[in-house]
């Protein structure tokens, strides 16, 4: 079943093109990469596909609707989400779950669902915890747990691992991994971590706002590929067909 | 057990509310009614006329203390949550320098009653609220945006003010008495008209809380959400200022309490901006009438200004909660 459809998708900001005829279709349940070097229109793309941006061109269907027609199905995390620091963790979910919780009061309901997804990411109570004082780590894993409360049926994450150890880096690619396959939630990401992308079903490679090239990890991930769109030498590492790239500096 | 404390001191909070009226109704410089009188008027015993006026004024002025609290409070918590910044208060955006400028200046040309300058100072304060909304309709603007075109209008009024107040001359006292806020002078028909703006103001605070409280979130979340950010931005610095105005309207610029009892409520029952709606109209009602009360007591028989007392009292309150909650700040 298709979930997402991106249908030749423009955006231009005064006469400058950002994103130029962006195409391609997700099936439900399936993860994709979105890569690129900065500026290339990442953040752009996935604030259109959330419906926070009208493209100027082209058109988006989530599950054969608009964008603002599907809040109840989307969770959206922007790369720096301008948090409240005062705010404790459990009022922060609980604020995630706006539309898709009783409609004036905090339903018990509700604060179950938020503590069961919370504990599924942390074994410590950090509920009552102010959002500052928690570790970059920690406070995208609150609102990650928040993000899946929701119920969605689509995920669109900017940048989730950046800023992150190894160990937490690790923890949400895998969450995100096992959990889209097993919910039927697709998930959309952008990152800069080249190698990571091997975790997704399909990698988009961006190009100057355009689509350089968009498929599975095996056939996007080329070191030809690569260096044309970050425009640096690269060195290849293959391990267990799986193709790692850094740049030649060492 | 760190939320049990919290609510007994709710618990505390709702007590001390009834405890408030009774001391209120009971002190003022005719000694003769005191809080026995008070306790023979609830037990139905009919006192004499002239000492169920004075009750009856100590009552009004103890309801103009309690809409007082309630109004500010919760228009400066919208405000906090709204604009995303925490030291926000109801005369950050220029509210009550456009009434101030609105009284001095029909001052300066002319008397008026109390009654008409009731209406003046309402008048000054919506055109300062009628600025804010142009500039940010026609700049669609951020929240910093307003804050600095609020900050920017209340400077630009206190100068014009300074000026008129001048020239004013030896008639600046009356003036000054309005400036320094007080219910003393608060009439049934100014408190009736205010009530009125505070509870509509109230209504669409409450019936747009979770949308309010999404803020918390950060624009981008909220707008993913499903909230419409510009229109419940709006929505909220016109219920605070509308409400903030007829307060102002009523009993002159009375500071602190739309800074403080935010802050109280939110040390005590968390960032929920629901919760902290609802704890916010009892600790604002609580500072208002403790501190009208103080206002009658610290320099017995005349009487101090609100603004005075709300400062005096209430920034060492302020700065113990800071600290006490240093933790979670």
């Amino acid at each position: 079943m298709e979930s997402v459809y991106v249908n030749n998708v423009s955006y231009s900001i005064k006469d400058k093109e950002i994103i130029k005829k962006i195409d391609f279709s997700l099936n439900e349940g399936e993860t994709l990469a979105i890569l690129g070097p900065n500026g290339v229109g990442k953040t752009t793309l996935l604030k259109i596909i959330a419906g926070l941006i009208k493209p100027t061109y082209g058109n988006i269907l989530l599950y054969g609707k608009t964008p603002e027609e599907s809040r109840k199905i989307i969770s959206y995390l922007p790369a720096n989400p301008n948090i409240d620091p005062y705010a404790n963790v459990e009022d922060i979910l609980l604020a995630q779950l706006y539309g898709n919780d009783k409609k004036f009061f905090i339903s018990k309901d509700d604060v179950n669902k938020v503590r069961k997804w919370y504990f599924k990411f942390f074994e410590k109570n950090y509920l009552k915890t102010p959002f500052s004082n928690l570790s970059s780590g920690e406070q995208r894993l609150v609102l990650l747990s928040g993000c899946f409360a929701r119920d969605p049926k689509i995920i669109l994450l900017d940048e989730p691992v950046a800023f992150l150890d190894i160990t937490n880096q690790a923890k949400i690619l895998t969450f995100i991994k096992d959990i889209s396959a097993k919910m039927k939630i697709t998930v959309i990401f952008t990152m800069h971590e080249i190698y990571y992308a091997n975790v997704a079903n399909k990698v988009l490679l961006l190009k100057n706002g355009q689509i350089k090239s968009y498929g599975s990890p095996m056939s996007v991930l080329k070191k030809e590929i690569i260096e044309d769109v970050y425009k640096i030498e690269l060195m290849e590492l293959s391990l267990n067909d799986k193709k790692m790239f850094f740049p030649s500096i060492f | 057990m760190k939320a049990s404390i919290n609510n007994i001191i709710t618990i505390i909070l709702i007590f001390l509310l009834p405890i408030s009226f009774l001391i209120s109704l009971s002190i003022g410089p005719y000694s003769k009614v005191g809080f026995y009188q008070v306790i023979q008027t609830i037990l139905g015993i009919k006192l004499q006329s002239t000492y169920r006026d004075i009750l009856n004024y100590r009552l009004m002025r103890t309801l103009a203390s309690l809409l007082l609290g309630i109004g500010l409070s919760s228009s400066g918590l919208t405000l906090q949550y709204t604009l995303k910044n925490p030291l926000a208060d109801p005369y950050l955006l220029g509210i009550s320098s456009g009434a101030i400028f609105g009284v001095t200046l029909a001052e300066y040309f002319g008397y008026y009653s109390y009654y008409q300058l009731y209406f003046i100072s309402l008048i000054g304060a919506l055109s300062s609220l009628g600025f804010i909304l142009l500039i940010s309709a026609i700049f669609r603007s951020s929240s910093t945006t307003i804050i600095i075109a609020g900050i920017s209008l209340s400077y630009l009024l206190s100068g014009l003010t300074t000026i008129y107040m001048i020239k004013l001359g030896p008639r600046i006292p009356s003036v000054l008495f309005w400036l320094f806020g007080s219910v003393s002078f608060t009439t049934l028909g100014t408190l009736e008209k205010s009530s009125i703006l505070v509870l509509i103001s109230l209504v669409f605070m409450f019936y747009n809380w979770k949308a309010i409280n999404t803020l918390m979130l950060g624009e981008d979340i909220s707008r993913s959400l499903g909230v419409k950010v510009s229109y419940i931005r709006i929505i909220s610095v016109v219920s605070a200022s509308l409400s903030t105005a007829a307060l102002v309207a009523m009993a002159g610029p009375v500071g602190f309490i739309g800074l403080a009892a935010p802050w109280m409520a939110r040390l005590i029952v968390g960032s929920n901006f629901g919760k902290a709606l609802i704890m916010s109209l009892l600790t604002g009602s609580l500072l208002a009438i403790f501190s009208d009360i103080l206002a009658r007591l610290v320099i017995y028989p005349s009487e101090a200004p609100l603004t005075a007392i709300t400062s005096i009292f209430g920034a060492p309150v302020l700065i113990y909660l800071a600290l006490k909650y240093r933790g979670r700040l």
